[in-house]
This record gives structure tokens, sequence and C-alpha cells, in this order.
């Protein structure tokens, strides 16, 4: 028994890039250590990132390239472990343990029209299924991307997003809170393009897949945009057994040990992050 | 020598006479627990009926007040009416400190002190009455019990209450008028006898009280509950050991002898000015660590070296918190 | 299953003989300050189990309150990381004389961390146990085994089996572990009599009359979430002081903290530490946003935790009854209490 592997040990990667996306956000591409070479990592799934001597954070992975052998983690400067990992630079070595967390149902997807709904950093999680659709072209029929973020400087991903808009079957709307003098594009809440008397509503929504049977939506934000997307969705009764969310909450162990992120009967680290909008009714209050 | 039957009536009776609605009770009652008893929040004056006192009373209620007052600071939802506390002599001293220390105010307070002459730990009652028991009463100064066995045992309290009742700095009045005294004799008289209150810092050299200290504390657990028992201690959720330790990193949550020693050290250090020496550290303690040990003689201390007693006055401020241009060094 | 007799008065030879064997010996004895705990003990004479249940919890033997998890060391080369762990790990150690509500919990504990992820450290700790339960003729008027459906006479999950009597104990060798060691007893082993199959019920008879109340829990089973929103919850956070006794004393209670510290700028370990829901730290968020923000929740959060949350995904009460939680508690508060307003809010 004492042969068995000890999942506390976090494995290494080093720092190969690093791009500052906004004020806020920075992404590190990390090379995969040899221990987690043949590992299989679902779109949703989160890792355990150690800067040892300060402590461990969960993590969403944005992007796995198994013939680089690349991570791609992007992460917000919030705290004190986020601030010092801020500061590590190219060559550098970052501990890492998973992947962890159920991901999205991937099976369950094939085939549908996904809307993707980011708000600001949630668009970094949401990358993993970006990422899947351009890996896996024709497996969704159609991919939906919509993304709010608070100003222009607030952005993340601008290069991608351009690339986004040109491969088939895929749309991308993106708008900011409030109006700015250099923006041409869509101002308000990423909520608007969930609502019916929006001008640039929401394609599958309202056009290509109006009774929802073949629609499926995946929202990722912060937690007043997710009270706001639920209450559009309401309106148009949209089925919340086919709405998924990323719940964010305080991990230590991320293997279901710990106890901090059991919520009534779930674990986040290991029936989440990713919960069906119908799952997230059945959570205590306190959630 | 106390009745206990007749402080419990005079009690209720005073507190019915005083009871608006809008106000808060905060006194004792039998828990379902044989061997303690539980604090009581009362909200209705049907509830007050409920009170009991006795020698089981040993919460320091005082804890609960700091709390409450910041409840209502944060839900901006004030009380409608006043705070009503009922303490035993020692714990009046912890509100009066509270007082001093500005963590509630004495507005919308008032304090009800019932005669005690001594208090006795569950631990006690038990060793006292030979093991478990299935129920207990009191009547003068003896504890009547029932066992599992069914088996009737009584027993005399004297010589079991806790060892801050034996001890007159610990049992005394604080210096405050405006408060209400329930007593039949209507004064207050320290029951205790003084000649049990030597410390191990009394009889050890330095290096043997250094080495038992140790001992006694390499049992720690790094629980917390002596530090969230106290009402000396305020932090609350904001205690200096809990916060990540990126900024302090000698500072961890292990049950290593000087992560212990760094914590229990903090601690006394930063009650010493405030604890009234009440005792519920060590009774709270899992581990059974005789922590009064260190706060009883602190609380000397305190008046050796400054002339100052906790509890003592709600207006003047502890030495060692506070500080005036010009004053003398210590 | 064969059972023998086993007399009192022939125990330290066989305590010499586990001793020889390699095996340290951890029972319920005083310690210096007339303190009941468990410690390793050389004679049968140390032992206390005629005494209730130590208030410490016999988990502390498969995951102390503080364990290093690794150190590491930055070099030019990389990181180097280095599996710690305290050197009773290895130790190859008998729980001797558990009560069956303990054994259950070291079961429960085994069940929880061999889940999903399993946990190698408190594996290796086990795997390095072995359980002699004991049958229990000495419960706490806290106790409350049977309300959560173990009986004070139940071997299941010890590796030996004992039966106090007076002057000898039944024992049984229940599990390869078990009898792995038998051994040591073999010496001391004496045929049982004709009516020793009647110790058990005796024990068990006598044990539930001092019980102060058996609860039909049974009736709430996979229902206590609907007490959620009830109001008979504030009459306990109330009182509560979250000092943290209930969870640090419960056998069954799991959570750890997990904290690294930097030693130099090259070098630091990682160190997990009990920990416990009823601290506002437990859930607080790096944004200052704390979930269960008051005592309500979070004292709640436990109850529906061992009540219902495990019942949901394990199939099992984590509670076993000890009444650990009611004895410590400073303020008074009965779980046993809360289970009945339960039952009493849910109309069962």
């Amino acid at each position: 028994m004492s042969n068995q592997p000890n999942h506390y040990l976090p494995s290494f990667g080093k720092i190969l890039e690093t791009k500052q996306e906004n004020s806020l956000i920075k992404s590190f591409l990390v090379s995969v250590p040899d221990t987690m070479q043949n590992m299989q990592v679902l779109p949703g799934q989160f890792f355990q990132l150690s800067l040892l001597g300060y402590g461990e954070i969960p993590i969403s992975l944005s992007e796995y390239n198994p013939e680089k052998k690349t991570y791609l983690f992007c992460i917000a400067n919030t705290g004190a472990i986020t601030s010092k990992i801020h500061q590590l630079s190219v060559g550098e070595e970052i501990g890492i343990r998973g992947p962890y967390g159920n991901g999205f149902p991937i099976a369950a997807l094939k085939g549908k029209n996904i809307i993707v709904v980011a708000g600001g950093i949630g668009l970094v999680p949401l990358r993993s299924i970006i990422h899947y659709s351009l890996t896996n072209p024709g497996y969704f029929a159609h991919l939906e991307i919509l993304f709010g973020a608070k100003s222009t400087s607030d952005f993340i991903y601008k290069e991608e997003i351009k690339q986004w808009r040109l491969k088939p079957d895929t749309t991308v709307k993106v708008t900011i809170d409030k109006a700015e003098k250099a923006w041409n594009g869509n101002v308000g809440f990423v909520t608007s393009f969930l609502q019916e008397n929006c001008a640039d509503h929401s394609e599958i929504l309202f056009s290509l897949d109006p009774s929802f049977e073949n629609t499926v939506i995946l929202v990722v934000g912060p937690p007043v945009m997710y009270k706001n997307v639920f209450r559009a969705l309401e309106k148009i009764e949209f089925p919340d057994k086919k709405v998924y969310l990323s719940l964010e909450n305080h991990m230590k162990c991320g293997i279901g040990k710990c106890g901090h992120c059991n919520c009534g009967e779930k674990y986040v680290c290991l029936d989440g992050p990713i919960f069906s909008w119908l799952e997230m009714k059945s959570l205590p209050k306190e959630y | 020598m106390i009745n206990w039957s007749k402080i419990t009536e005079a009690t209720r009776h005073y507190l019915k006479s005083i009871f608006q609605p809008g106000d808060v009770i905060l006194s004792y009652t039998e828990s379902n627990t044989p061997g303690i008893m539980t604090p009581l929040v009362i909200r209705e004056a049907e509830a007050i009926d409920k009170i009991i006192l006795n020698p089981l009373c040993t919460q320091n209620l005082s804890v609960y007040l700091s709390e409450f007052f910041q409840q209502d600071i944060q839900s901006g939802n004030p009380a409608t009416g006043k705070w009503v506390v009922t303490v035993k002599p020692c714990d009046a001293r912890s509100v009066i400190q509270m007082i001093s220390d500005e963590q509630i105010t004495k507005d919308n307070l008032e304090m009800v002190v019932f005669d005690c002459d001594g208090t006795v730990t569950t631990k006690s009652l038990k060793n006292l009455l030979g093991g478990e028991i299935r129920s207990v009463k009191f009547e003068d100064h003896q504890a009547k019990g029932e066992t599992l066995a069914n088996k009737e045992v009584t027993a005399d309290l004297v010589g079991s209450y806790q060892a801050k009742c034996s001890d007159s700095a610990i049992c005394s009045l604080p210096d405050m008028h405006d408060y209400s005294f329930i007593s039949e004799s209507n004064r207050f008289v320290f029951h205790g006898s003084e000649k049990e209150n030597t410390l191990i810092q009394d009889t050890l050299s330095r290096e043997d009280c250094f080495q038992r200290i140790s001992e006694e504390l390499s049992k720690c657990i790094r629980c917390n509950a002596c530090r969230n028992v106290c009402p000396a201690c305020f932090c609350s959720d904001r205690c200096v050991m809990d916060k990540p330790k990126l900024a302090i990193p000698y500072i961890t949550k292990e049950i290593t002898l000087d992560q212990i020693f760094q914590y229990h050290l903090i601690r006394f250090y930063h009650v010493a000015p405030n604890c009234t020496a009440c005792g519920e550290c060590e009774r709270a303690c899992p581990q059974g660590i005789p922590l009064s040990i260190f706060y009883r003689y602190l609380h000397r201390l305190n008046k050796q070296l400054f002339g100052t007693e906790s509890g003592s006055s709600d207006s003047d401020k502890q030495k060692l918190l506070s500080y005036r241009f010009g004053e003398d060094l210590v | 299953m064969d059972t023998n007799r086993i007399y009192k008065k022939d125990m330290n030879q066989v305590f010499s003989a586990l001793k020889k064997l390699g095996m340290a010996v951890i029972g319920q004895g005083f310690d210096e300050k007339q303190r009941l705990v468990f410690k390793e003990v050389n004679s049968f004479q140390e032992l206390a189990l005629q005494e209730i249940t130590p208030l410490q919890p016999v988990k502390s033997f498969l995951f102390p309150p503080t364990e290093t998890m690794f150190s590491y060391q930055k070099t030019e080369k990389g990181t180097r990381l280095t599996p710690e762990q305290e050197a009773g790990a290895s130790k190859k150690k008998i729980l001797f004389g558990l009560r069956p509500c303990d054994v259950h919990a070291i079961e429960y504990i085994q069940k929880f961390y061999n889940g999903n992820f399993p946990d190698q450290p408190i594996s290796h700790y086990i795997e390095n146990t072995i359980v002699v339960g004991i049958a229990c003729a000495t419960p706490s008027n806290a106790c409350f085994c049977t309300t959560m459906g173990i009986s004070p006479v139940s071997s299941s999950g010890a590796d030996i089996f004992l039966t106090p009597t007076d002057d000898f104990f039944l024992i049984e060798f229940l599990t390869e572990k078990g009898k792995s060691i038998q051994s040591a007893f073999a010496a001391s082993l004496k045929a049982s009599e004709a009516n020793d199959g009647n110790w058990k019920q005796k024990i068990e008879q006598s044990t539930i009359n001092s019980l102060l109340e058996k609860i039909n829990v049974e009736a709430i089973k996979g229902k206590v979430n609907q007490a959620y929103d009830k109001p008979f919850w504030k009459k306990y956070s109330d009182v509560c002081i979250a000092c943290g006794g209930c969870t640090f004393d419960c056998p069954t209670c799991t959570c750890f903290d997990v904290r690294d510290v930097m030693e130099s700028k090259s070098d630091g370990y990682r160190y997990r530490a009990w920990d416990s829901c009823s601290f506002a730290s437990f859930t607080l968020h790096a944004s200052g946003h704390n979930p269960r923000n008051t005592k309500l929740e979070r004292l709640r959060q436990r109850i529906m935790h061992k009540y219902h949350y495990t019942v949901a995904n394990m199939q099992t009460w984590s509670c076993t009854g000890c009444g650990r939680c009611i004895r410590v508690c400073p303020v008074g508060i009965n779980t046993r209490s809360i289970l009945k307003d339960i039952k009493e809010a849910l109309h069962e």
C-alpha cells in the first residue's frame, strides 16, 4: 500500500513564455512535467499550482498542447500567492498537481450548438473549450463566443479572438460595460446578447436554434454576472440542465480530502468545478 | 454559604422587574449534558423562569458581549433594548475590563452580579461523585448525583472549587457603581481561603519552572479553544495566528514545541493587561493543560509591577495598553 | 471463529512478546497528571480499560495534529522534493482496547481517506496499525453509539476483539492482520468454557441500560437537509463560542489545512494541520468573501456534513456516537439535542 502514489507531491514544469494579457491577468506557458506526459486533460479541469514557500492555488487550464507538451495557465493577480507568481520569469519552475475536477461534459456536448458566455476573467477556463473546438473541428455544430469585459483595457486574448472569428461555424461577439471614445463595438453587459431585443443578440438562441433543443450554454464569470445571466435565461425559459458554469471556491488539497471546498453534498474539486445550473440550485444557499 | 435556589429566585424576580420587550438577557440554564450548565439567551419575559444558577455556572458570559455588540454594529440593526448579563463577581471583572478596552459600551448594558461561593468544573464534579452521572442537584454545599447505574451519591463541594475561587484578587467585585448585586446579605463577602494560592512560579527555580511549563504546554494540539473562549482575546476572526503567513513565515500551526511556545507566549503578552484570570481557557482545553497557572501569574504580576488590576475600573486604562506623554517609565 | 480465554494475569507475557515482535502497544491509561489519555504502555497494569474512553481522539495515531508533507530545495538543476513523514508512521503499533465507537471511527477514516485520490501518508500509518477492539462495559453519560447504529459489543472493523470479564478476556482473531500477531498470545490462550458465549450479551445489556437515551435517527436518515432553514439552529449558535473542540476531539472529523513554510530563499517545507469548519477562516476566500460568514452557518454545516452529506456520498453517518463532542463542549451544547430538534422539525 505504501507504494501508492502520493497525490500531495507536486511535479515541476518550467515557465517557457509569459505574456501580460491585461493589467490583472498574465499568461504562463509551462512545460508539461515528464510524470504528467500522458495524462488526459478535459476542458474545464484545473491544476493546483505551487509556488513553494508561499502556497498552492487552483488554476483552470486554458490550453493543453500534447504535441508541444505545454500547459497554458492564465493567472489573475488577486492575492498574496498570485502576486508572487506574477513575478516569476521564464526559466523558473512552478509546482503542478493535477488535472483535477470534472471538466465540461464533453461527451454530452457532441454535435450541439455551444454558447460560451464569458464575463471578464471567465474567458480563461472557457478558452479550454474553445481550444477543444479548434482542435476537433466539427465536434460541435456551432460555437458562439459571447465575451464581456469592463473596458477595452480589460480585454484578454486579443490575438486569439481575431483567430477565433475566422474559424468556420464560430461567431464571436464582444462588449464592454461603458462606452469609450475609440470603441465602435457593442456596449453593455454580456447578458444583453441573451436578450431578444438586443440588436446583436445571440444567433444560436434566437436564429439558429430558437427551440433551444440542440443548444448548451457554458457560463463563467463573477458571481454578480451569474445572477444576471440566470435572470435573462429564466425570462426566455432556457432549461436549467443545459446551462453549465464553473464555481470558484477556496481550495487546499484539490482532491476531496481537506474539506475546504465542500458545499452541500458536493466537493468543488471532485464534483466540480463545472456544475449545471440545475445542480447549483440544489446547493446550500450559502453558495 | 450560598443558597442557590434563593439566589436563582431573587435573580429571576429582579430580571422580571427590569425586562422590557426588545431587551436581551444572557444567563444560565440546565443543559442536556449532566454536569454542565449552558448559557441562555432570553428575548421574551416568559423565558426568564428557565434561568437556573448553581455551582456549575462556570461559563464566563462576558465573552458573548463583544461578539453580540459587534453583530449589532455590523448588521446595522442595533438591539432595540438593552443587553442584560447575569455574572458571577469574577466574570463581572471581565465585563468591566471590556468596557475599559472599549470593546463594549456602558450604554444599553445592565450588569446583574449574583452572589457565588464557588464553582466547580464538570471534571471535578465527576471525580467527586465517583464517575459518570445521570443527573445532579445541589443543596447547600453538597452535590447529589445519580450514577449511570442508578445509584445515589452525595459529596461535599468544599475543597473542589476552581482554583480561582480561593484567590481574593480574582473573586472580588469591580469598582463600578451602576450594577445590581443579588445576594441574601446584600453585601459581597469573599468565601474562599487564600492559602491555596501558590503557583508553580512561587515554588520552582527558573530552570525547573521552564521545564515544567514546557512539559505542560507540550500537550497542546493548537486547537485554539483557549483563545476562542477568552473574553480578553477580542481580535476574534482577525487573530495574527490565523492569517496566511506569507509576511510572517515563522508563525505556523505546527505542534513542535517552539511553535507551541510561540503561540502561548503571544497570547500571554497580548492578554496580560486585560486578562481577569477567569480560568475558562483551562476549562475549555481539550488536552487538560492547566493554563490558569500562567494567567493567574500574569494577573498577579500586573498588580505587582504596575499597581493595576484588570477588571477593577471601567474607565482607567491598563498601564500596558496606554501611554501618556511625560509619564514616568515603569 | 475460535474464541479463547486469556487471563489478565498473563497479559504481561503477551505484552513482552508483542514488544519482541517490534510492536508498540498503545492504549488508554493515566498520564503523570492523572489525565486519561491514549499512550504507549509497557505493561498491562499501565492500562486503565475500566475507565470511559479518553477525550483524546484515536485519529491522532493515524493522522497527527500537524504533519510535514514534504521538504523542498531549490537548486540550479531544479526543485528537489523530499516526501516526509513522522517517524511514527512507520512504527508498527497496536491500538489496544478501542471501543466499537472508536474502531468504527477508524473504519470510517480509512474509507474516507481511501476514496477518490487515496491519501498515501495516512495509508502508511494504517498499514502499520493493528486494531484490538474491546467490548464497552463503561460508557460515559455522553455516549450514544446505539443511536448511530453501533452496538457496544460490535467487533466489526477490529483485527482482534476482546470481551472483558473480571479475570479474563475472551479473545477472537478476526483478520489476517490480527492473526499475524497471534503468536504473541499463543502461550497464554486458554480454552473458552461453556457459557462464555453469554458474556457479550451481558455487557451489551448492561451498557445499553447505562446509556441516557437512544434516539431513532433512522427516521431522519437522508432527510436531515430538510431541517436546513428551521429556527432551532439559533438556540445553539447563540451560545457556541466556535472553540473548535468538537472537531478536534471528534474521531471522524477529517478536515485539514495546508501551509507552506519558507526557511530560506531556497529551502522550506509544506505541512498539514487539523482544521475545523467551525473556524471563520475555513471558508474565507482570498477576496475577503466568506460563504459561511456566521456561526449559525458553520454550526449547521458541521451537523449537515456529519449527518447528511456523508450519508449521501458514502452511505454512512460520519458519527459513531462516542460523545466526545458533548464531553468537550465548554458551553454544554449537546449533539443529541440537535438530533432531537431535527427530528421534531421534520415531525419524525
